[in-house]
Order: C-alpha cells, then sequence, then structure tokens
C-alpha cells in the first residue's frame, strides 16, 4: 500500500514501526522508575487531590504518550516519502494523487531541425520540464507514451481503443487499455520517487523520432481509456507535439476525444515544439509506369517530388539509384545477397512552385530477371527522411499472352504477329484453345499478363470459372468479335445482366454503312489510356481503318462501363469498351481481330492500339499500391508446397544512428510460420511487423520462401514513409484553442514552459502528514503544558501575603 | 550549652528592637505605661498552685507543700501581671520540611526565639511550649533577661518528630497557663483544621490574646515540582508514587481551601493569623507584622 521504506522489505518497516511506537512508553517507563524521593509533609492535600484526579491524570498521561508515539509516527512517514499505491485510500486520505500523462510526438515530423536542435530535442527538454513539475510534489505518477506505440496497441487490438457508444463495450476498451499500456508505453504510472530520476532519463534516452506518420487520436483515446478507470487519480495530460495541421486543423475526431477528457476533469497542456514551419521537399511517388516488365526491356518510372513550403524551390536534384539482385539459389544466404547498385542520370527540375508537385520519368534497364530495386534521395532538408523513396519491380524474362481463337485461327494469328512483332516488345504470344481455359488449374492462368479471345463463340463453365478468377485476381481479358459469337451465349453466361465478365450485353450483327463523304473515320477514339497516343492527331493512320461490321451492344447505363472509341455513324456503336471487374480488368473489341470485318488488322495502327490495350487491362497484375512503413508484411502459404520457415530480410538502423539505412544496413529475422486454424488442412501463415515495429524503417523488405518445388523464393517490396507528415504546416493557434475550448487547454511553445501549472489544485499525502503533525504537536504541547508546573515569573510574594494577612486582620478588627 | 547565635540573628533581632509591641485587647500586666490591665492595684493575694518546672524562681516555692507531700509547688500570686507571653511551637515530624535554608521546624523556633527576646527585653514574661501530639517541653513564664536561655534551650533540644495533635495541646496550654496573656501559635497547622480551630477557640474563650504564626514552605505553597516523584509523609508510613505535574492543580486547590478554613477559623475568634513562607526574610515578616499589630492598636 506505501511506498518507499515501506516498500523495502516488511521486516525493516515494521520494525521501524514498532521501534517508533515502543521508544515514548519506554522512556515513559524509566522515568516512572527513575522517580525521585521527597519526604513530605503536606500529604494529606496531595492525597486528595490523587483520590480526585486520578483517572484525568492517567488519560492525560496515555493521551501525551499516543500523542507522542503519533507525532513519531508521521514524521517517519513524512521522512519517508511515503505515497499510497491505493488509490481509493489515498482519495479518502485526501492525498489525491496527481498523475502526469506525456503524450510524445514521434511522427518523422519532429525531426524537423532548426538551429540546430530538432523538435524532438525540445521534446525531449519539455519531458525534463514535466518531469521536474512532477518531482516538485508528492503522490505523483508518471506515464509517457508515444503517438507510434499508441497506435501500435491500438493496432494490436482495435477494439480496445475504439470509442464505442455501447456502455458494456467502453467498459471492455478500459479494461483493455491497461493491459495494452503496459508493453506500449515508455513509463507507465511511474511513481515519482527517488528512482523516478533515473527512469525519466532513460526514457529520455530512448524518445527517437519514428519512420512513422501518425497523429495524437488513439494516443488521447488511450489515455481517456486509463484516465477512466484510474478515476481516483488527479489526470494532467500533456500533449508534446509539432501540433501539424494535417492532424490538428480540423480534426472533430481529436476534438472528440479532447472533449471526453474534459469531461474527466483533466488538464490540458498542449507544448508545441516547433515555432513555424519550414521549407519541406518530399518525394511522393516512385513507379514503374507501363506493365510490360521484361528483363533487357526498358521500363519507364515516374517519380513525384512535392514542395510542401511556401516558397518556390528551385534546382532540385534527385538522385537515383538501381539496385540490381542476383538471382537466388537454393543455397543462397540470404543475409548475403548484395545487389549490384549503379547510379542513374540525376535528374534535375529547375522549380518546383509552392504547395504544388514535379512529375518526371526515366528509363530504368535490367538484364536479368528477377525483384529489382529503384531509390530515389533529394537533397538534405528540413525533414531528411521523407527524401528517401525506394521502388522494387518485378522483371520477367518475358511477358507471355494467351491468344485463345475459336474454330477459326485465323484472328489468332493475326494477334500473334500484332502483339509481337519482334523480340523488342518482350511479349510472347502463346496459342491456346477453349480447352486451355477449361483445363487450367486455379492459378495456372496467372503465368499470363493477359489473354485475348478472338471470335470465340462460347465458352465452358470451368473455362468461365478460370477466366473469371483471373480477372478478379488482377488478371486483363481482351475479347474480339466476329461471326462465330454466340449473342445468347455470351449475355447470358458472359455478361450475366452485368454481373459477368463481359462488359455489356449483346443484340445483333450490326452491318456499318458506307460513308456518305470520303475521309470520315470508321473508328473514333475517345479519351482513353489506350488512344490517347492516336488523339489530336491529324491525318492518323487509324483514319484509314474501315469497319463493316461489329457486334452491337444493347443500350447499357453502367457507369463502370467505359467506351474507348466508337463506330463512325450517328449511332455512335460502341467499338472498343471496358470495364473494370475484380482486381482486373475487361476489354471487348466488337469487332473482329482479322479483316473479315474490317482492315484495322492491317492497319499500322493495329500493334500499337493492340499493345496498349495488353498493357492497359494488365495494369492490375502490377498495381503495387504504394507500401508505408509499419505495415505487416504476411504471406499466407500452401502447407503442401511451401515450408513453414520464412526468413524476413529488413533495414536495420545503421552505425552512423541517421534515420535512413544504406543498402547494406540489413537485419535478418527468422519467422516460424503457423497453421492457420481454420485450414488447418489448408495454408501457413507468416508475418512480420505490425505492433513489433520491425517494420518501422523504410527501404527494402525481403521475404524468402522455401518452396517444395523450386526451392528459395525471395520476394521483395519497398515500404516508404507517409508524405502525408511531410506536410509541415502548423495549425493556427488561435483556432485551434477554439475548437478545443471545452477542455480549455493550455496551449505553449515549449520554451514557455511553467514550472506549475495554472490551476495545480492537487493535494498530496505528505501536506496531510505536515498538518496531522502539527495538530499532534499542538495537542502534545497543551497536554504537556496543562500536566506540567510553569512557575509564573512574578508571583505572588510576600507583599501580597502580608497585604492578605492585614486583609483578615482587618476583618478580625471589624 | 545551647547555641543561642541558632536562632537569634542580630540583624533580624536590631530590627525588631525599635519596634514595641502592643496588646491590641486587654491583656493582664501593669509594665509601667505600656500595657492596660484588668486588675486595680497591686495585689499580693495568692492565686493558686502550680507544679514546678524548672526555671520556676525558687523563692515561689511552697515548702510547706513540699514538707507535707514531698512534691515540688510553686505559689502564683496575682500581683504577677507583667504580660506574659507564651510561645507555643509545633516541632511534630511535618516541621521537619524544608528544601531551601531551613526546615520549618528551624523557621518557625526562630520566629518564636526573636520575639521571646524581644519580649524580654521589654520586661515582659515570656513562657515556651513544644508540641507535637503532646506537650513536649514547657518553660513557665519569665521575665529574667537570662530567662530566653531556658527558651532557646527548649525549643533547640528538640528533635521534630510524631503527628500534630493541636486540640489536645491547646487544652493542656490553657489549663496550665490559666492566667490570660498573649499565645503565640507557631506551626504549619497539618492537623484537623476544625479541632485546631476549636482549639484556638478555647485559647480565645480563656482570655488569650492568640497569634498564630502559620508556617508554611514555599514549596508546599508553590509545588514546583516536576518528574516522577515519590512522596513519603514525615507523619505516617503513606507513601505516593506520581507525577506532581499532574496533581499540581488538585494539591494547590486542597491547599487552598484548607488555608481558607485556617483563616475564616482564625477572624472569625478573633486570632490572629500569619501565614509565613520560609522563602521568606525573616526579620522583615516579624518586623512588617509587628508594625501592623501596633498601627491596631492606635487605632483602637
Amino acid at each position: 500500500m506505501f511506498e518507499n521504506i515501506f516498500s523495502s522489505s516488511p521486516w525493516m518497516w515494521s520494525g521501524w514501526i514498532a521501534g517508533l511506537v515502543l521508544l515514548p512508553i519506554l522512556i515513559h517507563l524509566i522515568n516512572m522508575l527513575r522517580h525521585r524521593r521527597v519526604r513530605w509533609a503536606a500529604m494529606e492535600f496531595l492525597l486528595k487531590s490523587h483520590k480526585k484526579h486520578r483517572n484525568w491524570v492517567w488519560l492525560k498521561q496515555w493521551l501525551l504518550l499516543a500523542s507522542r508515539i503519533a507525532i513519531l509516527l508521521l514524521i517517519l512517514f513524512m521522512l519517508g516519502q511515503v505515497g499510497c499505491h491505493d488509490q481509493k485510500l489515498a482519495g479518502l486520505l485526501g492525498g489525491r494523487v496527481s498523475h502526469h500523462y506525456v503524450l510524445v510526438d514521434d511522427s518523422f515530423s519532429m525531426s524537423d531541425s532548426a538551429a540546430g536542435a530538432s523538435a524532438m530535442d525540445h521534446a525531449r527538454e519539455t519531458l525534463a520540464f514535466i518531469a521536474g513539475r512532477a518531482r516538485g510534489r508528492d503522490n505523483q505518477r508518471f506515464t509517457v507514451l508515444r503517438f507510434s506505440r499508441a497506435a501500435e496497441a491500438a493496432a494490436a487490438a482495435p477494439e480496445a481503443t475504439a470509442l464505442n457508444e455501447d456502455p458494456g463495450a467502453e467498459l471492455t476498451a478500459t479494461t483493455h487499455a491497461e493491459q495494452l499500456v503496459g508493453p506500449v508505453a515508455d513509463m507507465n504510472a511511474q511513481l515519482v520517487d527517488s528512482q523516478f530520476d533515473q527512469a525519466i532519463e532513460q526514457v529520455r534516452g530512448n524518445l527517437q523520432v519514428s519512420n512513422l506518420s501518425t497523429g495524437p487520436l488513439e494516443s488521447l483515446r488511450l489515455v481517456h481509456q486509463l484516465i477512466e478507470n484510474r478515476s481516483s487519480e488527479k489526470p494532467l495530460v500533456y500533449v508534446v507535439s509539432d501540433f501539424r495541421a494535417k492532424d490538428w486543423a480540423p480534426a472533430p475526431a481529436v476534438q472528440q476525444v479532447i472533449e471526453r477528457l474534459a469531461d474527466l476533469d483533466t488538464e490540458l497542456e498542449l507544448i508545441n515544439c516547433v515555432k513555424a514551419p519550414r521549407p519541406n521537399l518530399a518525394i511522393t511517388e516512385l513507379a514503374p509506369v507501363g506493365s510490360i516488365r521484361v528483363a533487357g526491356i526498358p521500363l519507364m518510372m515516374q517519380i513525384e517530388i512535392k514542395n510542401f513550403g511556401q516558397t518556390i524551390a528551385r534546382k532540385v536534384q534527385v538522385g537515383l539509384t538501381s539496385a540490381a539482385y542476383p538471382a537466388e539459389t537454393a543455397n543462397t544466404d540470404p543475409a548475403a545477397v548484395e545487389p549490384e547498385l549503379e547510379d542513374l542520370p540525376t535528374i534535375l527540375i529547375d522549380e518546383i512552385p509552392a504547395g504544388e508537385s514535379a512529375v518526371r520519368r526515366f528509363p530504368i534497364f535490367f538484364s536479368r530477371p528477377g525483384q529489382h530495386a529503384v531509390k530515389a534521395t533529394l537533397q538534405t532538408d528540413s525533414v531528411p527522411i521523407d527524401n528517401h523513396c525506394w521502388s522494387v519491380t518485378q522483371f520477367n524474362a518475358v511477358a507471355k499472352v494467351l491468344l485463345v481463337g475459336g474454330s477459326d485461327l485465323n484472328p489468332t494469328q493475326y494477334l500473334s504477329l500484332a502483339i509481337s512483332p519482334n523480340r523488342m516488345t518482350g511479349i510472347e504470344p502463346v496459342p491456346g484453345t477453349k480447352a486451355t481455359l477449361r483445363d487450367a488449374a486455379p492459378n495456372d492462368l496467372d503465368q499470363y499478363e493477359s489473354i485475348i479471345l478472338a471470335d470465340v463463340d462460347q465458352l465452358d463453365e470451368s473455362a468461365v470459372s478460370n477466366l473469371t478468377g483471373y480477372v478478379q485476381r488482377g488478371g486483363g481479358v481482351i475479347f474480339f468479335g466476329g461471326p462465330n459469337v454466340n449473342l445468347r451465349h455470351y449475355n447470358d453466361v458472359l455478361y450475366r445482366d452485368g454481373n459477368g465478365l463481359f462488359p455489356l450485353a449483346l443484340e445483333k450483327v450490326a452491318v456499318i454503312p458506307d460513308p456518305l463523304e470520303q475521309g470520315v473515320p470508321d473508328i473514333v477514339p475517345r479519351d482513353h489510356p489506350v488512344f490517347a497516343p492516336m488523339l489530336g492527331i491529324k491525318n492518323s493512320p487509324l483514319d484509314l481503318v474501315q469497319i463493316k461490321q461489329v457486334l452491337q451492344p444493347l443500350p447499357s447505363d453502367d457507369p463502370e462501363l467505359r467506351v474507348a472509341a466508337t463506330a463512325r455513324g450517328n449511332r455512335r456503336l460502341p467499338l472498343v469498351v471496358d470495364r473494370k471487374f475484380g482486381n482486373g480488368r475487361v476489354m471487348a473489341v466488337l469487332t473482329t481481330a482479322d479483316p473479315q470485318w474490317n482492315n484495322w488488322s492491317r492497319n499500322g495502327t493495329f500493334p500499337a492500339v493492340l499493345l496498349l490495350m495488353h498493357e492497359y487491362v494488365s495494369a492490375g497484375r502490377h498495381a503495387q499500391p504504394r507500401r508505408l512503413v509499419g505495415e505487416s508484411i504476411s504471406y499466407e502459404l500452401a502447407i503442401d508446397q511451401y515450408r513453414p520457415e520464412i526468413t524476413f530480410v529488413a533495414p536495420a538502423a545503421n552505425s552512423e544512428g541517421t534515420q535512413v539505412p544504406a543498402w547494406e544496413d540489413r537485419a535478418t529475422w527468422q519467422v516460424t510460420a503457423e497453421t492457420r486454424p481454420s485450414q488447418a488442412n489448408g495454408n501457413w501463415t507468416a508475418r512480420l511487423g505490425g505492433s513489433s515495429g520491425e517494420t518501422s524503417r523504410p527501404g527494402i523488405y525481403e521475404s524468402w520462401l522455401q518452396s517444395n518445388a523450386t526451392g528459395m523464393q525471395v520476394s521483395r517490396m519497398a515500404l516508404n514513409v507517409d508524405t502525408s507528415e511531410s506536410d509541415l504546416n502548423i495549425a493556427a493557434r488561435q483556432p485551434l484553442i477554439d475548437a478545443l475550448s471545452a477542455a480549455n487547454p493550455t496551449f505553449i511553445q515549449w520554451d514557455e514552459f511553467q514550472p506549475e501549472t495554472v490551476r495545480n489544485r492537487s493535494t498530496s499525502l505528505a501536506k496531510l502528514l505536515l498538518v496531522l503533525l502539527l495538530i499532534g504537536l499542538v495537542l502534545e504541547q497543551l497536554l504537556a503544558w496543562s500536566a506540567s508546573y510553569h512557575p509564573k515569573p512574578t508571583g505572588p510574594g510576600l507583599k501580597s501575603q502580608l497585604k492578605q494577612s492585614a486583609r483578615w486582620s482587618r476583618q478580625q478588627a471589624a | 550549652m545551647p547555641d543561642s547565635k541558632r536562632f537569634l540573628h542580630p540583624e533580624a533581632i536590631k530590627r525588631i528592637g525599635r519596634l514595641e509591641i502592643r496588646a491590641r485587647h486587654i491583656v493582664e500586666g501593669f509594665l509601667s505605661g505600656m500595657h492596660r490591665s484588668p486588675y486595680f492595684g497591686q495585689s499580693v493575694e495568692f492565686l493558686q498552685h502550680r507544679e514546678y518546672v524548672p526555671g520556676d524562681d525558687l523563692r515561689h516555692v511552697d515548702w510547706q507543700v513540699w514538707a507535707r507531700q514531698d512534691r515540688l509547688y510553686v505559689k502564683q500570686y496575682e500581683e504577677d501581671t507583667n504580660l506574659r507571653c507564651y510561645l507555643v511551637v509545633d516541632v511534630s515530624g511535618s516541621m521537619q520540611y524544608g528544601e531551601g535554608t531551613w526546615t520549618k521546624y528551624e523557621y518557625g523556633c526562630t520566629a518564636a526565639a526573636s520575639l521571646a527576646y524581644l519580649l524580654l527585653k521589654q520586661q515582659d514574661a515570656v513562657g515556651c511550649v513544644t508540641f507535637d501530639q503532646s506537650i513536649r517541653s514547657k518553660v513557665p513564664p519569665s521575665s529574667r533577661r537570662n530567662h530566653i536561655m531556658s527558651v532557646v534551650q527548649a525549643l533547640d533540644q528538640q528533635s521534630p518528630d510524631n503527628k500534630t495533635q493541636l486540640l489536645d495541646v491547646f487544652r493542656h496550654v490553657a489549663e496550665t497557663f490559666p492566667r490570660r496573656g498573649m499565645m503565640i501559635v507557631v506551626s504549619d497547622l497539618f492537623a484537623d483544621p476544625q479541632s485546631t480551630i476549636k482549639g484556638l477557640r478555647l485559647l480565645r474563650q480563656r482570655g488569650h490574646d492568640v497569634m498564630v504564626f502559620h508556617i508554611m514552605d514555599d514549596d508546599e505553597l508553590d509545588f514546583p515540582f516536576n518528574g516522577p516523584t515519590r512522596f513519603e509523609d514525615f507523619e505516617s508510613d503513606a507513601h505516593l508514587n506520581c507525577n506532581p505535574r499532574a496533581l499540581r492543580d488538585g494539591y494547590l486547590a486542597a491547599l487552598d481551601e484548607f488555608l481558607e478554613q485556617m483563616r475564616h477559623g482564625c477572624a472569625k475568634n478573633t486570632v490572629d493569623y500569619a501565614l509565613i513562607r520560609t522563602g521568606d526574610p525573616l526579620d522583615a515578616v516579624l518586623a512588617h507584622y509587628l508594625s501592623n499589630r501596633l498601627g491596631m492598636h492606635h487605632r483602637n
């Protein structure tokens, strides 16, 4: 219950108490034994007094003894700096514990440096100030929580931090909050005692800027639940942050949590560690543009640099480095793999206006298949971590395209020639039939970048299923029409009222009448990526294409349906359409791929348009959402294909202590996969990162899988920082205070921090002890005064005695 | 030889010598111009026989009685009417107490001797009785200058002991000294107050002019004791272990009640009462008291 000397050893503190209780009693008994012997004459009066006051004398003696024992114990408690663990007891005693919750923003914008000191340096200094404030009082507790750690805890147990309207769920969340905060807090409810200084110094040393972009919401929610659970304490919440506009203005969710904190009588102090926004550039995108990613074929990359500052950035240099990884073998040591680094030509951007972005493209070339990486680097500015960006691209030996024809193979031959006129395209056409689709295993079709069906009359059910699954997984399919197409089958099986694979319903075969005048193109392109290169070009070769017949579709109001080109005529019959399906995309060219209904296949634009269509529909297979640091890397592997051991190789802290790891700074984790309970016979699962912080650094992450069939398989991915954090604009002070007016927060700069809060209403157990001690001392003095003899400075001497005698004599005479 | 210097402090006697003691009421005696007498003219009539006590003038021994009964009696005549002062001094155990220079016994004896010297100097007769629970010694009154030695010897050879029993003593004194005179009682009066007052009333009824010098030690009046103390009674085996700080108020209250009783009883019986602290200078006390009595005589 009590701290300090009372928490050291029960024998020690019980010995102290027993000794201090016995000490006055022993002194009293010794004094009784050491009494003075006096031969006394006026014994009669003494005995009379003793008989009359015996009980009261005993009571006063005991009270005096008890008060002296109490005084000694109170002094012991005060010297021992007694605190109280039991909050309810402390509340009853009047010594309500003040709990300081310090929420430290460790998002990477806190690395914003000015005059040699970063915002995080100011945060560390502020933490020392707050600790000093707590150290000057009694009955203080201290909790330090970083934004990123609170977010990790929330990610680990989202149900615990979700502010739920259901009171029962709120209670559960509060209970979970106590369990969650323990592992993630830098300091959890630490009593401010003799060991506090050492602990707070250790916490200050551990405070580092993370690579994450984490707002205050999760930490405030977690603290709110903790305060609810610790209702007997006096909460003081300090938010030490850079108060970027993206997190604080406007922030209705944050405002809501702070209002709830105010309902719990929380004192809120907002401490800003940054005085003014500084210019900052960040690489917001680095990704390949095309979808034909074949070794030996150049690939265009696109890079976007955004100027988050308020002034024009001039002469921006972007350094580029490509990293070609060697092919892995069964005996390859994951930790020993070193990429071949090559510096690419630097990109120079003359200027980037304030708040705008600049996009540039550059080619990369890798001669070997595999997953290779590119890194872009800006020159150092206020926030260094967002000046680096990584990208990983899978390069195959060839890009396979499955060409499926119907009874007439002529169209596939035209398609094969068009899509792979030479090896420079990197595409390998693979002829197939309807049986190829029908008999394919579930994932067999994934080897093809795209699948083109030309004048296929109809498909078996299994073929439709395989094709549907392929597209839903990101594959691209291109349908070409023709006279053999079974319209009813397409409508019923492939279109299925908009739920199927085919993008629209077909009505009939329509004949395009001859034009009334010469020079009118039969193909009217629209604003679509496939026809984008041909838009606005005068005398385009596309104008020479003649369309005789098309598959006329039924009118459709599907908003997902996109028309890339229409046929000539007032009806503007759709000629080329596409629709997204699952993660993939389906295009339909409502005319033949061979010269039956048109002469397009003999036109020079046909191979180009076909390649663009291939690139367009297959883009879903290469869609790589920008993955951010802190995300987990997880795998679900077939139990009969992979061994359960996975080796993860991740960027590690480098020897120089900078935030940006170099290529050679890597760490290796061996992770044993676990069998998923729901699919005990199906898959392994393995996971890296998440709440463990293993994916907290930007860079290239490798996952080394052990396949039973092919040996080692490596999967690389790039994790980059969230550049929304790069916006260094600071929330305006007064609007922020107005928005949080319910909590009446104190908003100050870090260098304005005061040793005492404005509203320090807390009392402490030591003050109570001091008051009790003073009362005890006064009581003891009163008792001792009443039980002792104090001669008067001027007593009744001879004169007064004789005057008294004279008075009696006068009475006698009278 | 008794140590006469023990009680006759020259400085005290010198200061008292300038004063004249006056009887406040009717006293017997006819010392020229100094004392009023209830008798008319001088007389040589036989009054009574009294048993001989050492110090009596052998000229007054009735040899005829001695010849018949083999006992020494002295004849007392009515014409022996000088101021007779009887010093009744308490030598009980309680008078032993004294933490200062003097015990109450020493203080009381000094005061008695000083008064005896003064009275003898002005030709008055002085007698002395010491007592505790009974008469310890008697010195018959005499006005001879060397009678002081008898008084001092009677005072000096006593050692305080036993309890105090004032009623019986006063009754015995009243019977022993039937002739009216001045009766100076020097005692701490630690006896039953009612019987003490009764004894004083008896003396007054016999016509004595009674003065009470109530000798109290400073400690008895102030009770300045601190710390655990064991009090043992002088006159009995009673004892008390106590913290005197706690009992002080009760003690002083009981003492005040006792003193009030004594003052009231003395005033009621027209007995001069003087509370004397052993810490006060004896000469100053006697001078002040005797001056006061002189003043009262003039007012009468």
